[in-house]
């Protein structure tokens, strides 16, 4: 094999090393600051409104949050342990199954392809309004069998 | 907020965004070089062309499914350290990173998933078959807006 090859590809891939540190070592203090900040909270509450309708009860908006901002391995460790407490009806674990399988750790996953050229409104809109329609049609198709199961 | 929390979340966000920076760079030093080699050679035209037809319903080129078999089977960094050396518009940038942010790391995550009580093979084809839809359809959206 060609050396020059094998250098040229080392250097391209430390040069992105580098790029990646520099855009997401401020970005994530940033991210801390706003995550402690009052402003923060209000925005979860706020986000509350928008998986009401989406069939999720009170009880599952913890997990949904922490999963949707810190990803899937942290909010499912909570999830598991809601879930073995029986706090968490058998349709609230499926509805945050569906929704954080599709969208979860928001935050980080959109940076990344930010930081090498992405899109990030399109990259998180789409997802966000996709896991909806899903989580949605699935609510619906879950109550109706739920419904049938208990007649 | 006072001068002490300040110099706390400084210091987290902070050592929060090395921790990410890490991750992110062991996975892609050696998938980028992976890949930027297997570019030089015959194999990436190869299965370039074989899956260029799918590939062509997401807007992207044949040889960025090497991007996206990484991304479904490993994770996003992966996805990402995989499309790089092929010099991705950002159009490209944003389907890869769309439709693997929906469908990434399926094996460990669905495993994790499984254990609070939904089914592992059912997460994992809803994911796959999510992400095309939305690689079609963000990329229609994108011949519609931008031609």
């Amino acid at each position: 094999m060609d050396s020059s090859i094998f250098i040229h590809a080392l250097t391209g891939s430390l040069k992105l090393s580098v790029k990646l540190i520099l855009i997401i070592v401020p970005l994530m203090v940033v991210y801390e600051f706003l995550e402690n900040s009052r402003f923060f909270k209000k925005t979860l509450d706020f986000l509350y409104i928008f998986i009401k309708p989406l069939g999720f009860s009170k009880q599952a908006s913890v997990s949904m949050l922490t999963g949707i901002f810190l990803g899937i391995a942290y909010g499912s460790g909570i999830l598991i342990s809601q879930s073995e407490q029986n706090k968490l009806s058998k349709l609230d674990v499926m509805l945050t199954a569906v929704f954080l399988s599709m969208c979860h750790a928001v935050i980080e996953d959109t940076l990344v392809f930010v930081a090498i050229g992405g899109n990030g409104f399109y990259i998180l809109g789409t997802r966000i309004i996709i896991a909806s329609i899903m989580t949605y049609l699935f609510y619906r198709y879950l109550k109706v069998k739920i419904k049938d199961s208990q007649v | 907020m006072n001068t002490i929390q300040a110099k706390q979340h400084l210091k987290k966000g902070f050592s929060d965004g090395l921790s990410v920076s890490f991750k992110l760079i062991k996975t892609i030093i050696p998938f980028y070089i992976a890949v930027d080699i297997i570019n030089h050679t015959k194999i990436a035209d190869s299965i370039g062309n074989i899956l260029s037809p799918i590939m062509g319903i997401f807007g992207l080129s044949g040889k960025m499914s090497l991007a996206l078999i990484s991304g479904y089977t490993v994770n996003l960094y992966a996805a990402i350290a995989a499309m790089m050396p092929l010099h991705p518009t950002w159009k490209e940038v944003t389907i890869v990173g769309l439709m693997s942010g929906i469908s990434h790391n399926l094996i460990v995550e669905g495993a994790i998933l499984h254990k609070t009580g939904a089914n592992a093979f059912f997460t994992i084809t809803l994911r796959i078959l999510v992400s095309f839809i939305a690689g079609v359809s963000l990329n229609l959206f994108f011949k519609v807006i931008y031609g």
